[in-house]
């Protein structure tokens, strides 16, 4: 029961116990203190927004430095966008496991950042005055490309 | 009432409702769906413990920086320095708006964070091959210099 949801999903208990909190107080109930039930619901849920953005912005990383491997002829940051990646790949594997149920916005979340990642990708190439190698425009990853232990063929 | 106290000071608030909410908690009430009375009253309550624990940490920070100002003798970064001990003071000033009561425990913090940070401060020192210009451990500050405008006694204003 939502004990050990707790710790089993964080978010899906967060979204639990705000809805219970504020059924609650509409309830009228009899408290022995007062209860600021909508207060006490929205920081619970802010829980769980504040683990979604967590791997909304994890997700974004991945995604820009995947692109920049695919399409930046740079070769001293490689290493660094290649350990970032595997920071981030770790930390959300860290997310997951306190909410599973994230893993089902995981798909929807890179549709939403990849957009974002090329326009981040094409204004850092610009700035350097780099040539993106291939059209940033073809590029997009698959759940498995973004979270497992791809790497992009040199470019 | 809570629901103004949230805004009033949200220390105070996270106190009382995690308190109101581990006794509504034994209290078998007739619930519409089950609550997680102890996690929600723990998580509630974490957040008075955030707040105070970003007090101490700015504090820490500025008395950090209002030692380096007085006992490095180092001259580049002094302004570096002033930059961060106003910019911790500003944060301050907003943790404390939201939660007035954590003002009184400002003493204590200061305290525990000056003898900190004479440790901390010795060792960059030494770090960095450095004399400190006063010795660490008659460096002492108040809530004012902390909090207020001060930044150096007169003697190493220069």
């Amino acid at each position: 029961m939502s004990k050990s949801l707790y710790e089993r999903d964080i978010v899906l208990w967060a979204t639990e116990q705000a809805r219970a909190l504020r059924e609650a107080g509409v309830a009228q109930l009899n408290v022995p203190a007062p209860i600021d039930w909508d207060n006490v619901a929205e920081e619970i849920e802010s829980l769980g927004r504040s683990e979604r953005s967590a791997l909304r912005s994890r997700l974004a990383v991945i995604i820009e430095h995947l692109m920049k491997l695919q399409v930046s002829p740079a070769e001293p940051p490689r290493n660094d966008w290649m350990d970032s990646i595997d920071l981030q790949r770790r930390e959300i594997e860290y997310l997951l496991e306190d909410s599973p149920s994230l893993r089902r916005e995981v798909g929807n979340m890179i549709g939403k950042e990849t957009p974002r990642a090329r326009r981040t990708v094409l204004r850092t190439l610009t700035r350097h005055g780099e040539q993106p190698a291939t059209d940033l425009n073809q590029l997009s990853h698959t759940e498995e490309q973004v979270l497992g232990d791809w790497f992009p063929p040199r470019a | 009432m809570g629901k103004s106290l949230y805004h009033e000071d949200i220390v105070l608030w996270s106190v009382e409702q995690a308190h109101a909410l581990r006794e509504a908690g034994v209290a078998q009430l007739n619930l519409p769906s089950p609550i997680d009375w102890e996690n929600v009253a723990e998580e509630i309550e974490s957040l008075g413990r955030s707040e105070r624990s970003a007090l101490r940490t700015h504090i820490g920070v500025i008395i950090e920086h209002l030692m380096k100002l007085e006992a490095s003798p180092a001259r580049d970064s002094r302004r570096g320095w002033i930059d961060t001990v106003l910019r911790e003071r500003r944060k301050i000033e907003d943790v404390l708006d939201d939660s007035p009561s954590l003002r009184r425990e400002v003493p204590d913090i200061l305290v525990a964070a000056i003898s900190r940070q004479r440790r901390l401060v010795l060792r960059l020192l030494a770090l960095y091959e450095e004399q400190p210009l006063t010795a660490l451990d008659d460096l002492n500050y108040t809530e004012e210099q902390v909090l207020g405008d001060w930044l150096l006694p007169d003697r190493r204003r220069s």
